[in-house]
């Protein structure tokens, strides 16, 4: 029963990094501006989450451990399942219709879910709920805020440094490189962090002191394959639609999407201000589009702005699906 | 990937290059037109001349086509190419019918429609400086493009008696005359130095952060 039990913590664990891969926009501004094509940047995307996954070991000990209600995920097999489960299809069904979603919000969602369904108490105050909520509503406003800020900066600094055609090409081609570089950083540590939440229940299972390093960080290597693969099957729809749909980038708005929102996400945490990176990501693409003058296209950022709102509700119906599903089979 | 890793700076410098030097041809090919037409002496420059653009043609087809050709910026340089083509295929074609009609045209008409030849090379100067100017200084090349427009503008006027004839005008003039056939391959090769000169003001306004 034991290894029936890790051999489904560790398919759900695979599944859920996977959902992560599908659902991972980190390369899409290198898309956006043609700097990559969609294959090129799956499959760097894919390497980097791969190494990025293995090398970061992430700090999992903290996963898992919600403060929003009174239910406790890790203590019941079935929860964890679950929530994986709900979060994965809520990742991966956003993914297929090319929608950038916040994984953060797919796994609230169902743990709110879980919660009311088995009448536990929601913590509303502010070390529970009430940060969460602060965070969706501060997120793309930042976002949007900070990255028109810095285009418009950016702008000022371009118009009186660049004369010609050559001087702007030889700035797209500094700003296509430095975002690249950016990408491939961010896409290294956001594969450290992501894959966190989806190898915390299996993590402890193969942390035994005397086997080697290599051993200790399977499951770091399992979900960052997982990522990688759901990159390169789904993944591409998010990157193409992101990174083509939403607003017009050029290598300077793309490259001040990225530096803003990494800015705006260090800044917040430094100061305590909890952020959602899915959601100062995408905010800052309309930012950074706003301020270039470029036109945005309102009906894309309607329907994600509408997913944004349904997707708690979505992996929240979902995660209480699956939960008296599962129950009779556990 | 390797290639899209590195980026595209050399292949831009290399396209930068083809199309100056590109831009050049049509303004050596008009002064040596204007001076074999003169002298009447022939000149050899002309096939050299012709070879160098079919050169950078190619290079220029082939350096476009190279990496990811779908961004504005590669789309508006391709449609400037197009049009500067369409500068270098009239060019052509006026010596064509220069030479073929020399004897068919009175003698002083024949060396008015020469003495355009030397506004017309004026006008490829104007348009090279342009070029070069898109790529050095918009508003070096902004302020060619009135040079462009009031030099054209005289230039045209100067070959309005032997006239462009208009669809209404048709019956009024043999479309088949030498001069009037001359002078409407000079009137294209006018019109397609103007639309290289206008599409280098629509790349300005597109890609200046000033607008």
């Amino acid at each position: 029963m034991v290894d029936a039990v890790l051999i489904i913590l560790v398919i759900a664990s695979i599944i859920l990094s996977f959902a992560i891969g599908t659902n991972d926009e980190t390369f899409a501004p290198v898309v956006g501006v043609k700097r990559l094509s969609v294959r090129s940047a799956v499959i760097i995307g894919a390497i980097v989450a791969v190494f990025g996954a293995f090398l970061l070991a992430p700090k999992v000990s903290d996963t898992l451990n919600n403060d929003i209600s009174t239910i406790q995920v890790s203590s019941e097999i079935v929860l964890i399942i679950s929530v994986f489960i709900s979060m994965a299809l809520c990742l991966i069904l956003a993914s297929i219709f090319g929608l950038p979603i916040s994984s953060t919000e797919a796994m609230v969602g169902s743990i709110l879910g879980l919660t009311i369904a088995r009448g536990e108490k929601i913590i509303w105050s502010w070390e529970g709920m009430g940060h969460i909520f602060f965070t969706w509503a501060v997120s793309p406003l930042l976002g949007f805020i900070g990255a028109l800020l810095l285009m418009k900066l950016m702008n000022k600094i371009l118009s009186k440094s660049v004369k010609g055609l050559s001087g702007l090409e030889t700035s797209n081609a500094i700003s296509g490189s430095l975002l690249l570089v950016w990408v491939v950083i961010a896409g290294f540590s956001r594969a450290g962090n992501d894959i966190s939440n989806a190898i915390a229940p299996i993590y402890p299972l193969f942390q035994n002191s005397e086997a080697s390093i290599f051993y200790q960080r399977i499951p770091m290597l399992l979900g960052g394959a997982g990522l990688g693969l759901g990159l390169i099957i789904i993944g591409w729809r998010v990157l193409k639609s992101l990174g083509n749909d939403v607003v017009e980038l050029t290598p300077e708005s793309a490259f001040v999407t990225q530096a803003s929102s990494a800015l705006i996400t260090l800044i917040a945490t430094m100061l305590g201000i909890p952020v959602s990176g899915t959601m100062i990501l995408v905010a800052s693409f309309i930012g950074a589009g706003y301020g270039s003058k470029k036109p945005i296209n309102l009906k894309s950022v309607r329907t994600i702005v509408i997913f944004i709102f349904l997707t708690p509700l979505i992996s929240g119906s979902f995660a209480v699906a699956f939960y008296y599903l599962l129950r009779g089979v556990f | 990937m390797f290639r899209e890793l590195l980026g595209r700076r050399m292949i831009d410098k290399k396209i930068e290059k083809n199309l100056i030097e590109l831009s050049l041809i049509p303004l050596k090919y008009f002064e040596a037109l204007y001076i074999e037409r003169r002298t009447e002496i022939s000149s050899s420059q002309f096939e050299i001349y012709e070879d160098e653009e079919k050169e950078k043609r190619g290079e220029l087809i082939e350096l476009l086509k190279e990496g990811i050709v779908d961004t504005k910026i590669e789309i508006a340089k391709f449609e400037l190419y197009e049009r500067m083509i369409s500068v270098t295929s009239s060019m052509k074609d006026v010596r064509l019918v220069l030479t073929e009609n020399r004897h068919e045209i009175l003698e002083d008409e024949y060396k008015e429609l020469v003495k355009i030849l030397k506004e017309v090379s004026m006008l490829c100067k104007i348009m090279y400086e342009m070029v070069k100017g898109l790529y050095q200084n918009y508003d070096l090349a902004l302020n060619k493009m009135q040079d462009l427009m009031e030099t054209s503008e005289n230039v045209i006027s100067f070959i309005s008696k032997f006239r462009f004839p208009s669809d209404e005008e048709k019956d009024k003039f043999d479309i088949e005359d030498p001069k009037v056939l001359i002078s409407n391959s000079i009137r294209e090769s006018i019109q397609s130095i103007i639309d290289v000169g206008e599409k280098i003001t629509e790349i300005i306004e597109e890609f200046n952060f000033n607008r």
